[in-house]
């Protein structure tokens, strides 16, 4: 069965039908794998699948990671819960590439919407290699030898104990990925540094490591790089973290707002 | 006539249907002006009026300008024509955040634009909730800004459209204009971050360095898509904003594919 891929803008994105995520075959998987690297953020719906089936689903594309910050499902480690109601307020309101922290970060997360306000919550993508396209040749030639420190301590650092905090820096010290990253199999090169998590820049003061965030991230921030998803329950979004940046609106409160996603383990970043 | 509203977002945006803007009466009118100033920007789609119609449907809200810089359309100097790619040789597209002629003493209270050639993909506008850009400043940048004045100019953005001879006249005839740099809404009350990258030059009595921290820090947060809308364009979809409370950017993701708007202006009255 052929899938049929429309794309949302001229740069990213794609919705894609003629798919059951219940019953994927190796052709079709084949089919989503070459439209997931060309438009690297794809949009299923109407996707009525069990929480078994979006981990297998998940696992046909890699390893699933663990997330030892997130709410778990219970049974369902592979399952980061992502939960805002009128009480808990949260959405993941900053540009991002998914778990950047680690020493082989994420290559892509595939994000369900199970409870979804009727108005708001909508996720923007960026394509962090059409912002890196878009650099000036003298930016280029400053950021493409540099080296960032990653760290998640400044992002979910806060939700710890000192004694929890200093546990889990042993077990996930900072990690060193290149500022310009080369995806590993389109070759494409693309912007890897982020606010959420990326502390220092190597060899840099402070003042230059902040002049260079505040650059990439603006490039990031243009809405020509982007894509805007709006979400309805049983909506899957696939997204490649080696590709993309994204961004939870938060616009929604206090409406509930409950999405679940399964994360595939990438390699590490060069 | 009974008007359908759609939300966009929970912050910005609404489709609208159930309206043939090519039979407008004055309680359709009102009516759709109280859903203009509740959503701020709203979506109209398939509406195949002829550019007469289109021009009286913003005559509605106001009186229409003639923009002195852009490209017009034979006998209908009211309509400002947007195009690139194909076979123009023109590849501008307005994707900086801006709000329209803020440039001008009395900028524009809205604007109506009308998709005439839209590619297959991109091209889209954003625009964002200049006001809940405002709201979510912190009380220390509310303070901040709340009394500052800027200037706006428009010779960044269009000064090489004069040519050499009309320079002189041109800038004597619009002369750089102060404005509050956070301006009130004057039938909603709402207050709305009103600089710009395009247009606002600086702000009056801080230094350029602080100028410069202000002006990126306001435009960080029109840059936030949790107060962004982004509508997606067809042939004789009309898309009209409040520019008193909105800001839009334009995509230039679709070059070198053909795009062609056309867009009527309402005159607005001296920010405060």
């Amino acid at each position: 069965m052929a899938i049929d891929v429309k794309r949302i803008t001229a740069t990213l994105g794609a919705e894609v039908s003629g798919v059951d995520l219940a019953e994927v075959d190796a052709d079709t998987f084949e089919q989503l794998r070459k439209a997931w690297l060309d438009h690297k953020v794809l949009v299923i719906r109407d996707q009525h699948i069990s929480t078994e089936q979006h981990i297998a689903f998940g696992r046909m594309f890699g390893d699933l990671e663990i997330h030892p910050f997130a709410t778990g499902l219970e049974d369902y480690p592979e399952i980061v819960k992502i939960k805002s109601t009128a009480e808990h307020r949260y959405a993941a309101s900053n540009w991002h590439s998914d778990v950047t922290w680690r020493e082989e970060p994420s290559m892509g997360s595939i994000l369900r919407g199970v409870v979804i306000p009727p108005v708001g919550g909508d996720t923007c993508f960026a394509d962090a290699g059409a912002a890196y396209d878009r650099l000036k040749p003298e930016w280029k030639q400053r950021i493409d030898p540099l080296v960032a420190v990653h760290d998640f301590t400044q992002t979910f650092g806060r939700r710890l104990s000192p004694e929890a905090r200093a546990e889990k820096q042993a077990e996930y010290p900072p990690a060193r990925h290149p500022v310009v990253r080369t995806h590993p199999e389109t070759g494409e090169r693309s912007i890897y540094t982020n606010r959420a998590f990326v502390s220092e820049i190597d060899g840099l003061s402070p003042a230059e490591c902040e002049e260079v965030l505040d650059h990439l991230e603006r490039q990031i921030m243009n809405p020509s790089v982007q894509c805007r998803i709006r979400w309805a329950p049983d909506t899957f979004v696939m997204w490649d973290n080696r590709a993309v940046q994204h961004n939870a609106t938060n616009d929604f409160f206090p409406e509930t707002r409950h999405v679940e996603r399964v994360t595939i383990i990438g390699d590490r970043p060069f | 006539m009974s008007i359908t509203v759609s939300p966009l977002t929970a912050s910005i945006g609404a489709e609208i249907s159930g309206i043939d803007m090519a039979d407008v009466d004055a309680a359709c009118r009102d009516e759709l002006r109280k859903i203009w100033m509740d959503h701020k920007v709203l979506v109209l789609r398939n509406q195949p009026i002829t550019t007469e119609q289109h021009i009286a449907f913003g005559r509605m809200f106001g009186d229409l300008e003639e923009h002195p810089f852009t490209e017009g359309i034979e006998d209908h100097p009211e309509i400002v024509v947007l195009e690139a790619g194909g076979d123009t040789g023109k590849n501008f597209v307005a994707a900086g955040w801006h709000s329209d002629v803020t440039w001008r003493a009395e900028p524009s209270l809205g604007s109506i634009l009308r998709g005439v050639a839209v590619p297959e993909v991109g091209g889209d506008t954003c625009f964002a909730n200049a006001c809940e850009a405002y709201n979510r400043l912190s009380d220390e940048w509310k303070a901040r800004v709340d009394e500052l004045v800027a200037v706006h100019d428009y010779t960044a953005v269009f000064g090489r459209r004069v040519p050499d001879e009309e320079k002189a006249a041109t800038r004597e005839k619009y002369p750089p204009q102060r404005h509050p740099v956070v301006r009130t809404h004057p039938e909603t009350g709402e207050k709305a971050i009103y600089t710009n990258i395009g247009f606002t030059t600086h702000i009056e009595g801080v230094s350029p360095e602080e100028s410069d921290t202000i002006l990126r820090h306001l435009e960080l947060a029109i840059r936030n898509p949790s107060v962004q809308c982004r509508v997606r364009w067809q042939p004789d979809t009309f898309v009209m904003w409040d520019n008193r409370s909105t800001q839009h950017a334009a995509t230039n993701d679709f070059l070198p594919a053909y795009r062609r708007m056309e867009r009527v202006t309402v005159i607005g009255d001296r920010p405060f």
